[in-house]
């Protein structure tokens, strides 16, 4: 009988022991004091072994943890750093844009003898030999031919095109626009036409200056009214060079732009004057 | 030196569940390292070794901890004891067994552990053993097999020498 062999009643008697003495244990509420110090005994010199390991694995577990919470705090940052940036960009692009429009507002106040329409730039030139600018104002706004387009800084250029609800703007600095001009100076008051300059984008030409015209580096040039396109008076700019006219009579000024030609957002288109303003 | 062997093997694994385990629970939810190692001495070594391994491994996490006594040596030598019948009857060496075995050991062992505590007296504590019963099986079951595969090349070692 398999059941009945030495192994089978050595393994009942084991279950009977421990069945007792879980018994005793329960009902004379004895823990075996003396068998629980050699157990602590025996296992001490394991248990100090694999606290060590344990202490490792915390460790571990406490970096790996820290490193994934840094990672986390890192990617929320770089988010929060992200959307902050955007906020002080749209910041700086609001209080440069007050402070041109606050610019532009002092300018039109002041500039009370003429009616103005301010007007957005809203395209280039897309040639690489004209310039012109595009703005939001065409006759629907009144906007004609021929109107001067000035900013706070001085003069820009006149419209060339006129549609319904936009306009084309030639450049000062265009070679195909020239405007009559004078020396600011009340000593000087020489006269010219200034004009593009094919040679240099950023330096305006004035033309037909007389050899002995009073003409020094630094006068500010403006407008004089005459031509009939332009009224008298409107910035152009200053000069910085005075060069004599090849085997003429006539000399030329090198004039720096009053107005940043690459850098214009918004104008103002001189409807006319105050008390003969177009409709 | 048989017996010693399995001996140092549950010395360790009650100090393992002292000291590592404590540390790997998840959720405050702390796998019964000794009752995996039970179930597979009980499946690469038969009855014998079960008892032989439950017994021992039972009384010394019983004798080191607080509980009432007895609740792991007789759950775990009864463990040991039935899992051992099926030493011969399975292929010790697909890594399925353990898992399979250990589902059924979880659920037995806590069945006998409900029992001792009622016997004691201490029913407010079974609604507990209840609730951890579930993620202490898929602890278990992600322990199984590599103690199982550990198991398997200690018994083999010994076979070789």
């Amino acid at each position: 009988m398999k059941w009945f062999d030495k192994k089978t009643v050595v393994l009942c008697a084991a279950f009977i022991t421990v069945f007792l003495l879980v018994v005793s244990a329960a009902r004379l509420q004895n823990r075996y004091p003396l068998m629980a110090g050699i157990a602590a005994s025996i296992m001490a010199p394991f248990d100090y072994v694999f606290s060590g390991v344990a202490g490792g694995i915390q460790q571990g577990t406490v970096f790996t943890r820290d490193v994934a919470t840094v990672y986390r705090e890192n990617q929320s940052l770089r988010t929060e750093n992200q959307e902050l940036r955007h906020v002080v960009f749209q910041l700086t692009e609001k209080a440069a844009e007050n402070e041109r429009l606050q610019a532009m507002l002092d300018f039109r106040t002041k500039s009370v003898a003429f009616q103005m329409k301010a007007a957005t730039v809203i395209g280039r030139d897309p040639g690489t030999l004209n310039y012109s600018i595009l703005i939001n104002q065409g006759t629907g706004d009144g906007v004609r031919v021929n109107m001067p387009v000035v900013t706070n800084q001085g003069l820009v250029g006149h419209v060339m095109e006129v549609f319904p609800g936009t306009a084309k703007v030639r450049l000062l600095v265009d070679t195909g626009s020239s405007a009559a001009a004078m020396v600011q100076r009340p000593q000087s008051r020489a006269v010219g036409i200034v004009e593009g300059n094919p040679s240099q984008f950023s330096i305006l030409r004035m033309r037909n200056l007389m050899r002995d015209g009073d003409v020094i580096k630094g006068d500010k040039i403006m407008t004089s009214g005459l031509g009939g396109i332009y009224p008298k008076g409107q910035l152009i700019g200053e000069v910085v060079d005075v060069v004599d006219d090849e085997g003429g009579l006539l000399k030329n000024a090198m004039i720096r732009p009053a107005v940043d030609f690459s850098r214009i957002e918004e104008v103002f288109v001189i409807l006319g004057e105050r008390n003969q303003a177009r409709p | 030196m048989r017996a010693l062997i399995w001996f140092g093997v549950m010395l360790l694994s009650v100090s393992l569940q002292s000291t590592v385990i404590p540390v790997l629970s998840i959720g405050g939810i702390r796998p019964d390292f000794v009752l995996v190692v039970v179930v597979s001495a009980a499946l690469t070594g038969g009855r014998e070794t079960g008892v032989l391994c439950g017994t021992f491994g039972g009384l010394l996490q019983d004798l080191l901890s607080s509980g009432p006594f007895g609740i792991n040596t007789l759950s775990k030598m009864l463990l040991g004891l039935a899992v051992g019948f099926y030493e011969r009857k399975v292929n010790q060496g697909n890594l399925l067994l353990p898992m399979v075995a250990i589902v059924a050991g979880t659920v037995g062992s806590t069945v006998v552990s409900m029992v001792i505590m009622l016997a004691y007296g201490f029913a407010d504590g079974i609604p507990a053993l209840l609730l951890q019963m579930l993620p202490m099986t898929a602890y278990h079951i992600l322990l199984a097999a590599p103690v199982h595969a550990a198991m398997l090349w200690l018994k083999r070692r010994r076979a070789l020498n």
